[in-house]
């Protein structure tokens, strides 16, 4: 590691900084006005001093008294007693002296190669105009120090506070914060509310009846703190916690973009995260695993890199293409930036930050790191991968036999080979001539003739000059047997375009007696024909002739004079062979299936287990692209962590795995003034509702500043200390007094604090979609508890990649599981659950909006999935129990997790003797209550 | 079961909830905050969708967008270049090999279609749409708009939501969350999707991105009801009033033992709208209603089957807007699929774009009529766009132009613009944006300025920064507003 070689925490810089961070913060703002010059000293000299300067010459080492945080030192000089910047004069300037030195012993920075000529002409250039200083920049203005840069704090925890009740020193720091405004904590909750919202803020469900009458009746004092343990020991832990992490990486299982097709396995992703969170992998693990864990065995983790959406849709327009590769990586670097870190690098991507110190560069540094990722499967190392492998091997003897097999079958018949796949080149003797005709009786397949090109090449000359006279370039024309025109006319003329093209190409109507023409614009002496397949459908029984009066042709190949081609499925009666009989043709179609078969399979076992995790190759060199458009090449970018963090460096050289990897140290390490701090806060906005920054995935200076700032950072700091353990987090904020105060509403309070960021009360709030559904499931008693694998869809089987998702209306067991195990699918709503602020996955959603609409009632009220697990709960309570009035209770119970009172047992009881049993279970599946954590 | 009988209608609702829901809303909303997410607009989440004033006075009050999906050729139908006839068969100077989305481009192809004087304005027109040439008068046409992304989906992105990628919420739900809406009984925000099929984008065109799901585009048209919209088989209308009666007592009990809070608050409020809508949607969804001559106007009654059905869904967005639905979007065309369902013509134009336009022409002019005559286009502003243009070449070896994002033509009518006006040009061409060229930032700045929005002053907080519809960019174009 190389953290010792810098003795600071570079942030820690950060107030002695204020004047540097509010340029920062300024100067493109300014940059319009009359201000214009503020603009250029944040663009030419602040942000190159800063990347190359601040680390010996900042605000916590000032190697010989010089720093450039300060202006009057940046311009006055440190102990040499020279002056640093001579306004108008760059020569006596000692700032310019050293920086334009090239002796080594003298030359500013000593390592590296130092600013570029660009840097530094707009440098000396600042300096002989005057080195004007940004006039409104106020050098200490307390909003550029800004907390979330700094290092970790370790604040003692306050002293008794007066609220009663205090459990923990979570409780401390909020009932301080209280105190501050004249508030306190509301009276514990009652105990059966308590144990409903533990169980749906750690797992998403509500207890079983029987946990909460065994909490009940449980008087000692540690009840609570042993339900904590047994709720974070439950495997439905992972789920309910994943599925936020799930949302921050807008996890799904399509491309997204108009495409929006099937990415490759990308499940395994999901399950990854359920085991770690499960198993408490330690946190500074988990994010070297999903950035590098392709270097630590645990090759599902970097899911994490490709969640995020990809368009397929590709094109030979270069701006197009150039522009989705850029999109590809910037959403890599979105993810990584704010999920782990909380600051929004992705907005770097066309200028410098506009609040927050980074800059442009910065952004290619990390997309240098990222470069070397694409969009794809990889193999899944592991003991499936070495069975597979292993199988590969036995199974190669047999593939090698039956080649061979063939082969002599071929020699014995006196057929050439099998025409190759690659080339697909038939050769004649040279032929003078102005047409050619090519019939098609079958694909390999048996479907239609699907064809990108067909060539027509001139027997070389004396120069050995041969030419495509199949081309409507030089005059050639087509016509065909009769072709597809449902989707875009796909003509024989398309066949003489001499390039392949995306949407442009043959396709017969007919699957036999398919015949193409080729006319040239004069005779040619010819002798040889390409055949450019499509896809796979390729032909393997044809003829070419050529003419040689009007209307009259003479073949010069025959297929039929070749032995079967590889990818011929036609069932033995279809084909032929010349002077072949049907019994040995027979033999020669059903070892050509044989070996087809073995070799598919043979192919498989070798591939291993493929999942959509990213594919590293060399990493492509990086660029800055000028105001973001991508063909707007500037300067070439070394992989870079960006500059506000130290990590060990790299270079061009570094390869793409190293990159990562040392990314990811970075990340993870404890120095990191920001890791431990985003993922607490998002720990406690997962069971508090709003974290105590209230941007979870914005820590920068426009993000929210935090309610709590001590109570940060000493979480913070016992998580780094407690070896990153996300459930001793958890254990220590489910157990805290805060969390287990009831929900009542207080006008009082309400009047001080409407948002209830001080915690007066346990807030209240309406659950996600997936509580929702799997609530609605574990009530009605059918609940499907299988972890992992495959997931099931919400929608039904679609024919076409473009048609109108429907969605699924009849689920069985299988759809009854979690609703993480419902196949995610970028910019769909689920039927009935989307329309509860269920995030579509094609943005970040690191905390969800929670909207109220009709179309929610409504899909509640009147949706048959709903009606339907309503019978099944009055299913469940007419076998649990005898009469009406105990059935009403015992529904009531299980959705409540609390006995009804006589009021309310006197309206279900009405419904239910009126109406009957279903209906009580539809109102009570409809409840405030039932849908809202309180 | 008839539909009054099916459900709860208001009345009937507050008067079994013992004091009255309505008054309970209103008195916490006096009480509590005002103030919900970190937009600019403040909105009670009790009531998301109360009217709600604008920046400064307005011509516009609603919006009609019909959105031509699969990008239509602005050179075959609304800007007229005789240089195209002039130079047809020769290539395009200084692009001659022009790259563009499929590949390769051929010959310049002159306008498949007669052009002619129209109106007052005199404005030329293609023959291929001649009821709405009968428009022209009306009619603004922007024929400077160029985009950023030559792919569909991307295009219509930028188009709906000023982002070309997803998940940034779209005009429809910037306004509904900036104006409110004058119907408490329908949805402020409406899509209403092509007979024939999804756009490209799907809902991303309607999606309310970041803004709270309250806004979203709510999508339903004449041939796709509006989902769980009625109990579910097998309910009787007097088993589902009682539900909704016992479960406005147990939750009004409960959110009087827990002392209050809007969202309960909300939530019981929803299931009043959503009883509201049980009457109001399928009201608004009975076109067939519609006196033979206005369905005559629009196409409803014709022979093609497309067509007729598109017309109901214009007729469907004028009941809407009549009724104080904010905004509708309108969609002419489905998804990818070679032309045949939308004008995405990369081929066979001559026999594909008739068809098309046929189903275009007509309802889209009976619309704007029918606004006209009964005094609506006044405050209604519709918006005519696709998301790119078509390439003035024919694509190499093809009859079908390529897709064109360097200009193209979208137009207004009604809602405070000036009528029988053209803004801005392509080239000579019809290839690029020349005279006032248009970003289709401007375009929204501009429709936003009707419905007396400061496109930079309506902004929300997502992700680090105050979002806006139009991005940090955004010019309003004075020049065609009356």
């Amino acid at each position: 590691m190389k953290w010792k070689r810098y003795p600071l925490w570079i942030r820690d810089i950060a107030r002695p900084l204020a004047g540097v961070v509010l340029w920062w913060c300024l100067g493109p703002l300014m940059a319009q006005g009359a201000e214009a010059r503020n603009g250029d000293f944040y663009r030419d000299v602040q942000s190159v001093l800063v990347r190359s300067c601040i680390v010996c010459h900042g605000p916590s080492k000032q190697e010989s008294g010089y720093r450039i945080d300060l202006f009057d030192v940046l311009r006055g000089g440190g102990d040499s007693g020279r002056r640093a910047v001579v306004p108008g004069d760059p020569d006596a300037s000692h700032l310019w002296q050293r920086i334009a030195s090239v002796d080594p012993d003298h030359k500013m920075p000593p390592q590296g190669t130092g600013l570029d000529a660009r840097e530094k002409s707009r440098l000396r250039a600042w300096i002989a105009a005057g080195a004007p200083l940004p006039v409104t920049a106020e050098p200490r203005n307390p909003r550029s120090d800004h907390w979330a840069f700094n290092r970790v704090t370790t604040p003692a925890v306050p002293g008794a506070t007066g609220s009663p009740g205090a459990l923990n020193p979570v409780d401390a720091f909020i009932d301080q914060g209280l105190r501050r405004h004249g508030l306190m904590r509301t009276e514990p909750a009652e105990r059966t509310r308590l144990l409903r919202r533990l169980s749906l803020v750690a797992l998403g469900i509500p207890p079983q009846p029987a946990q909460v009458e065994r909490f009940v009746v449980d008087g000692s004092p540690d009840a609570y703190a042993r339900m904590v343990d047994e709720v974070l020991a439950s495997p439905h832990y992972g789920e309910r916690w994943a599925q936020h992490w799930l949302d921050c990486v807008r996890y799904a299982e399509t491309t997204g973009y108009e495409v929006n097709g099937a990415n490759g396995k990308i499940y395994p992703y999901r399950d990854y995260l359920i085991d770690a969170l499960n198993g408490d992998r330690p946190y500074d693990r988990m994010v070297l695993e999903q950035i590098a864990g392709d270097q630590f065995g645990v090759d599902a983790a970097t899911g994490f890199l490709v969640a995020g959406p990809h368009d397929t849709n590709r094109s030979p327009d270069p701006r197009l293409t150039a522009m989705q590769y850029q999109d590809g990586l910037d959403e890599i670097i979105k993810s990584t930036s704010a999920v782990f870190l909380g600051i929004t690098l992705g907005c770097a991507r066309c200028h410098d930050h506009k609040y927050d110190p980074f800059t442009q560069r910065d952004y290619y540094g990390l997309q240098a790191i990222f470069a070397g990722i694409s969009y794809g499967n990889r193999r899944e190392q592991g003991s499936d991968n070495d069975r597979m492998v292993a199988a590969a091997k036995l199974l190669k003897p047999r593939l090698i036999a039956l080649r061979k097999e063939l082969e002599t079958l071929r020699v014995a018949n006196g057929l050439a080979a099998p025409i190759d796949f690659h080339s697909y080149e038939e050769r004649f003797p040279p032929v003078r001539t102005d047409a050619v005709q090519v019939r098609i009786q079958a694909a390999n397949d048996g479907g239609v003739i699907e064809l990108d090109d067909l060539e027509v090449w001139t027997a070389a000359d004396k120069s050995g000059e041969s030419v495509n006279v199949a081309h409507r370039d030089l005059g050639a024309r087509a016509t065909s047997s009769p072709t597809a025109k449902a989707n875009q006319g796909k003509t024989a003329e398309l066949l003489l375009d001499g390039t392949r093209q995306l949407l442009l190409f043959f396709r017969s109507v007919d699957k036999e007696n398919v015949w193409i023409k080729i006319f040239f614009d004069r005779p040619y002496r010819i002798d040889r024909l390409v055949i450019k397949p499509r896809g796979s459908h390729v032909p393997v029984d044809y003829r070419v002739d050529v003419a040689v009066g009007d209307d009259e042709w003479r073949q010069v190949i025959d297929s039929r004079d070749r032995f079967i081609h590889p990818a011929d499925k036609r069932p033995a009666e279809g084909v032929q062979f010349t002077g072949v009989d049907t019994q040995v043709t027979r033999t020669i179609v059903a070892t050509n299936a044989e070996m087809r078969a073995v070799e598919s399979e043979y192919n498989r076992l070798r591939a291993g287990p493929q999942i959509f995790a990213g594919k590293f190759v060399t990493a492509r060199d990086t660029f800055l692209m000028v105001r973001g458009d991508p063909l707007a090449r500037g300067s070439r970018i070394a992989p870079a962590v960006p500059a506000l963090f130290v990590g060990q460096a790299m270079n061009a050289t570094t390869p793409e795995a190293d990159r990562r990897l040392r990314l990811a140290r970075m990340i993870g390490a404890k120095e990191n003034p920001l890791t431990a701090r985003v993922l607490v806060n998002r720990v406690w906005q997962h069971n508090f509702g709003t974290g105590l920054v209230d941007t979870p995935s914005d820590f920068g200076i426009n993000g929210g500043r935090p309610s709590h700032p001590e109570l940060l950072d000493w979480l913070a700091t016992r998580l780094v200390e407690e070896k990153w353990s996300v459930k001793q987090l958890q254990r220590r904020l489910l157990n805290s007094a805060t969390f287990r105060q009831a929900s009542f509403s207080r006008p009082q309070a309400e009047a001080i604090d409407g948002d209830c960021r001080l915690l007066w009360r346990f807030p209240p709030r309406r659950l996600s979609a997936e509580a929702i559904r799997d609530s609605l499931l574990l009530v009605s008693g059918r609940l499907n508890r299988q972890m992992g694998g495959a997931s099931f869809s919400f929608f039904e089987k679609s024919d076409s990649l473009f048609e109108k998702k429907r969605p699924r209306v009849k689920f069985g067991p299988a759809g009854w599981r979690r609703m993480i195990y419902g196949e995610k699918l970028r910019l769909e709503y689920v039927g009935v659950f989307g329309v509860f602020d269920c995030p579509d996955a094609s943005q970040m959603a690191p905390q969800r909006t929670i909207s109220t609409s009709a179309g929610q009632a409504l899909s509640l009220l009147n949706s048959p999935f709903v009606l339907r697990q309503a019978q099944f709960l009055a299913e469940v309570v007419e076998r649990e129990e005898t009469s009406l009035g105990r059935r009403v209770a015992a529904a009531a119970r299980r959705a409540l997790c609390r006995p009804v009172d006589e009021g309310e047992m006197e309206v279900l009881m009405a419904v239910a003797q009126r109406e009957g049993l279903t209906h009580v279970c539809r109102i009570l599946l409809n409840l405030n209550e039932f849908v809202f954590l309180q | 079961m008839g539909i009054r009988e099916n459900l709860l209608c208001r009345r009937d609702f507050l008067a079994h909830t013992g004091t009255g829901l309505g008054a309970i809303a209103l008195t916490h909303l006096l009480q509590s905050k005002l103030s919900y997410g970190k937009g600019s607009v403040p909105f009670d989440p009790a009531d998301p969708f109360s009217p709600r004033h604008a920046h400064h006075p307005r011509t516009a009050e609603n919006v009609i967008v019909v959105f031509c999906a699969g990008a239509l050729s602005h050179i075959d139908f609304w800007e007229y270049k005789p240089d195209l006839v002039r130079f047809h068969g020769k290539p395009l100077p200084g692009n001659e090999r022009l790259i563009s989305f499929q590949g390769e481009n051929g010959a310049l192809q002159q306008p498949l279609w007669k052009f002619r004087a129209r109106g007052e304005c005199g404005k030329m027109i293609s023959d291929i749409v001649p009821h709405l040439g009968g428009c022209v008068d009306d009619i603004c046409f922007l024929h400077s708009v160029h985009t950023k992304s030559s792919t569909h989906g991307p295009g219509e992105n930028l188009m709906s939501t000023g982002f070309n990628r997803e998940g940034y919420p779209g005009m429809g739900s910037w306004v509904s969350y900036a104006l409110g809406t004058e119907n408490q009984d329908l949805p402020a925000f409406v899509a209403i999707e092509d007979p024939r099929g999804t756009p490209q984008s799907g809902p991303n065109n309607w999606t309310n991105g970041y803004l709270p799901a309250a806004f979203q585009g709510s999508a339903f048209s004449t041939t796709r009801p509006v989902e769980h919209l009625q109990p579910p088989p097998g309910v009787s209308s007097r088993a589902n009033r009682s539900v909704l009666r016992a479960l406005n007592t147990l939750n009004e009990r409960h959110r009087q033992e827990i002392r209050g809070d809007t969202d309960l608050a909300a939530r019981i409020s929803s299931y009043e709208l959503a009883a509201r809508m049980q009457l109001s949607v399928p009201e608004v969804m009975r076109v067939k209603e519609e006196p033979a001559h206005i369905r005559k106007l629009y196409g409803a009654d014709s022979q093609n089957r497309v067509k007729a059905d598109f017309a109901a869904n214009c007729i469907l967005a004028r009941r809407l807007v009549e009724r104080g639905t904010r905004f509708v979007q309108l969609f002419n065309g489905a998804y990818a699929s070679g032309g045949r369902l939308n004008w995405d013509t990369h081929n066979s134009m001559p026999e594909l774009v008739p068809g098309h336009a046929e189903v275009l022409d007509q309802p889209v002019a009976g619309l704007l009529q029918d606004l006209k005559q009964r005094g609506l286009l006044e405050t209604t502003l519709v918006v005519c766009c696709t998301e790119f243009g078509r390439m003035p070449m024919f694509q190499l070896g093809n009859n079908g132009r390529d897709h064109n994002p360097e200009g193209f033509t979208v137009w207004l009518a009604g809602g405070g613009v000036r009528g029988g006006m053209s803004y801005g040009a392509t080239d000579s061409f019809g290839y690029k944006a020349e005279q006032n060229p248009l970003s289709i930032h401007d375009v929204h700045a501009t429709l936003l300025h009707l419905l007396g929005i400061d496109h930079e002053r309506l902004t929300y907080y997502h992700n680090g920064l105050q979002r806006r519809l139009t991005d940090v960019h955004g010019r309003v174009v004075d020049d065609v507003i009356a």
